[in-house]
Order: structure tokens, then sequence, then C-alpha cells
């Protein structure tokens, strides 16, 4: 906000000190932080400009592959404790997992029908309902 | 009404441009809109593909002046007129220098105007009618170049209007980089310095893009001629957002100035 638009404080003898007054438009801010980078990036040697370039890259590719899941905290727990064991990613062990569940959901191998509940959610129809006894598997 | 004036008195910086642009802009978003050429050169009708005329002159001689109404042309495009202006603004400007009250012409001739903004194009000098502008105007715009002669104009402006503070209160609204060029350091190295002293009175700056020059060409404002010109969309930054470009400088006019 431009000084000109701010009202002068009125009813008081406090000085205002808006604190948006100390800084640069954030478009502008914005700006020059991406060009710093970039020149950053340029007096960088070639082998570490390649180094970012591809560590930038990969984050990239990862955003692809991240998703978020609620999962029981019991069974989430077991994930982990055996990813560790293994030695393995936990991500790893996710996605083997479904795979399986999928592999086997397309055989007809599966069948959700003890687990499935009406749902009161506008969204679905179904909820599944897992028994907290088999969360710890 | 908000009375606005694009002024900086070195030459070739983009105050028509960006007084074109803003008029037309402001015009598209519901703005009744009127933009005044004060420069001889008559680039404003130029700019918007009319015939220049002697509009100003008509408006301001001395002893013989029309009322606004008479003497404005509408620019063809919906809520936004013009004053135009030509050679006779040399002519005009000798006559207002032997004229009493002559830094309150612009200021008497807006006074019962019925517009929501008033553009003021100044011309690149210290005349009468710049002089004029800067008493009329609620806020100026500078626009400025990156490189260290054209933002010694801003420095310039600024110390005019410090000088007519007596018989001006005209603020400084912001200063509009213009012609940026990404792959200039110094480019960077100038914004910088101008953020830092002017915060948030520096404005995301107008890349340079041959459009601005080609439309002016073909008589059409940027919106017309390039509504996807990077002068107006400006770059893009992470998430598709955009920083810079004038689309940005018309939502920071409504935002800051305007409201
Ligand atoms: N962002 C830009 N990128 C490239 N060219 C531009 C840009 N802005 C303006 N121009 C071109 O630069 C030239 C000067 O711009 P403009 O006429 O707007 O400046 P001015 O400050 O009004 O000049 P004067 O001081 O002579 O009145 C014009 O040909 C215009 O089309
Ligand atoms: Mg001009």
């Amino acid at each position: 906000m431009s000084p000109a638009r701010r009202k002068p404080a009125e009813g008081d003898n406090l000085i205002d000190f808006d604190p948006a007054a100390l800084r640069a438009d954030p478009a502008v801010r914005a700006l020059i932080g991406q060009e710093e980078r970039l020149k950053q990036e340029a007096r960088l040697s070639r082998r570490q400009r390649e180094k970012v370039i591809k560590e930038r890259r990969k984050i990239r590719e990862r955003r692809e592959q991240h998703t978020c899941y609620d999962i029981p905290p019991q069974l989430r727990q077991y994930i982990k404790t055996l990813a560790e064991e293994l030695r393995l990613p936990a991500s790893q062990i996710a996605a083997l997992a479904l795979l399986r569940f999928a592999r086997d959901w397309q055989a007809g191998t599966i069948d959700l029908a003890p687990y499935k509940r009406p749902s009161r959610s506008p969204k679905y129809d179904w909820n599944l309902e897992l028994d907290p006894a088999e969360w710890g598997v | 009404m908000i009375i606005l004036a694009v002024v900086n008195q070195k030459g070739g910086v983009g105050k028509t441009t960006t007084a074109v642009t803003l008029a037309h802009g402001l015009a598209q978003r519901d703005y009744h809109t009127l933009l005044i050429d004060l420069d001889a050169q008559g680039n404003v009708a130029d700019c918007l593909g009319l015939e220049t005329g002697n509009d100003l002159y008509r408006l301001l001689f001395p002893g013989m002046a029309l009322p606004l109404a008479q003497g404005v042309t509408p620019s063809g495009r919906p809520r936004l007129d013009v004053v135009r202006s030509d050679r006779t603004t040399t002519q005009l400007k000798i006559a207002l220098g032997a004229a009493d009250m002559r830094e309150y012409v612009l200021d008497d001739l807006l006074k019962d105007a019925s517009y929501d903004v008033v553009i003021l194009d100044c011309a690149p000098s210290m005349d009468v009618l710049h002089t004029a502008a800067m008493v009329a105007a609620h806020y100026i715009l500078i626009p400025t170049r990156l490189d260290q002669l054209a933002v010694k104009g801003v420095r310039d402006v600024l110390t005019t209007l410090q000088g007519l503070s007596r018989i001006s209160t005209c603020q400084l609204g912001a200063i509009i980089p213009t012609f940026y060029d990404r792959q200039t350091n110094e480019s960077l190295l100038q914004l910088k310095h101008l953020a830092r002293h002017f915060k948030e009175q520096v404005w995301p700056p107008i890349p340079q893009d041959v459009h601005c020059r080609e439309s002016t060409r073909y008589g059409k404002t940027l919106w017309e001629y390039a509504p996807q010109a990077r002068a107006l969309l400006g770059y893009t930054h992470t998430r598709g957002q955009s920083v810079g470009g004038y689309i940005q400088m018309v939502d920071r006019v409504e935002e800051v100035l305007l409201r």
C-alpha cells in the first residue's frame, strides 16, 4: 500500500509504524529473489550447476509421486518398523502393497463386502471399516 | 475523481506507453477515463490511431478557452476520452508563460470534470504544463528505465515535486520500472537500489517488449494489438503467478490509488 494511501493516524499521539512500509512490493521481492537465484547459479562451475539443476529436477519429479492418505496410526507404525527392519524406504513398501492390492483386485480375489458400510458423506457412498484389532497386523 | 500525472523529465522512458496503456486498461475496467496529452509531439493520438489535433490548445489558450466537455475527443473506445495535442501546444506554452495563475490551468480545467480518472501524459521537459500537471494531480507516476541516467531522472522529478510543495499537494504514487531486461545485471541492480529506497512505491517492472513499438505503429493499444504481450502479462513466476507487466500495474493503481 502506498504511504499516500494510508490514512494519517487520528485521535492519538502515537506514530504509526506500518510494517508494510518497510518492505518492498511483494511482486518486486519475488522477482528480485528469483533473479538472484538464477544469477547465483550462473556463477557456479559447470559441474556444480549441473548438480543444482539435477537436484531441482529430482525434487520436481518427486512432487509427482508425492501423495497423502490417511492411514490408521498403528498400521503406519507397522509399515515404518517393517521398513526399518528390512532397511527399505517405507514408500516403496507402501507402493508394493498397493500394487499387490491392485493386482488382486483386478483378479477378483479381494472381497470388500465384509468391510463396506454406507457413508453419510455427500462425497462417498461407502466407507471401509477396518477392524481395529487388525491395525497392528 | 483521481488525477494521475505520468512524468519524467527524461525522454523515451515509456511515459506515453504507460499513460495510454493505463488509460485504456482502466476504461476496460469500467472507469470513465480521460487521457490528456501535454506534449507537443502528439504521441497519444498516434498510440490510439487518432488524427492529431489541437484539443489542448483550444481548451487552455488564455482568454478563449473552451469548457472541457466541448474540447475532448472520443477515443473510439468505450469510456475513454482524450485531449489531443499537436504542435500548437508550443504556442500555447508561450502564451501561458505570460498568463497569471498559469500553474493552475489544468486544475481549473478539471475542477468540474465528471470522470473517474484523469491521466496526464507529460512531455520530457520542465515547462509550464509540466508544473500545471503536478499542481492538478493527486499522484505522480514515474516511469523509468533501469539505468543510472534514467534513475537520475527520478530524483529530478522528486526534486521538482518538492519545489512545488507550496502550491501542490501532489504526492509520489509510484515508480514504474520500464524496459526491464532480465538479461542485464544493470536492470536488476537498479531495481534493487530503487526498491531499497522507495520500498513498496516501486512497482513491478514492465518487461522490454517489441509489441510496444509495434502497437503504436498500428495505432492500437497493447490490449488491442497484443493481449498476450509480455509487456502486459509480465513474467511467469512460480506456480503460474506472474510478476510485472501492465496488467499488474493497473491492479496496483486500482488497489493503491483509486480506492
Ligand atoms: N516496455 C517497452 N519495451 C519496448 N519498447 C517500449 C516499451 N515501452 C515503450 N517502448 C517504446 O519506446 C519508445 C518510447 O516510449 P514512449 O513514447 O512511451 O516514451 P516517452 O517517455 O513517452 O517518450 P517522450 O519522452 O519522448 O515523450 C516508443 O517507441 C515505445 O513504443
Ligand atoms: Mg511521450
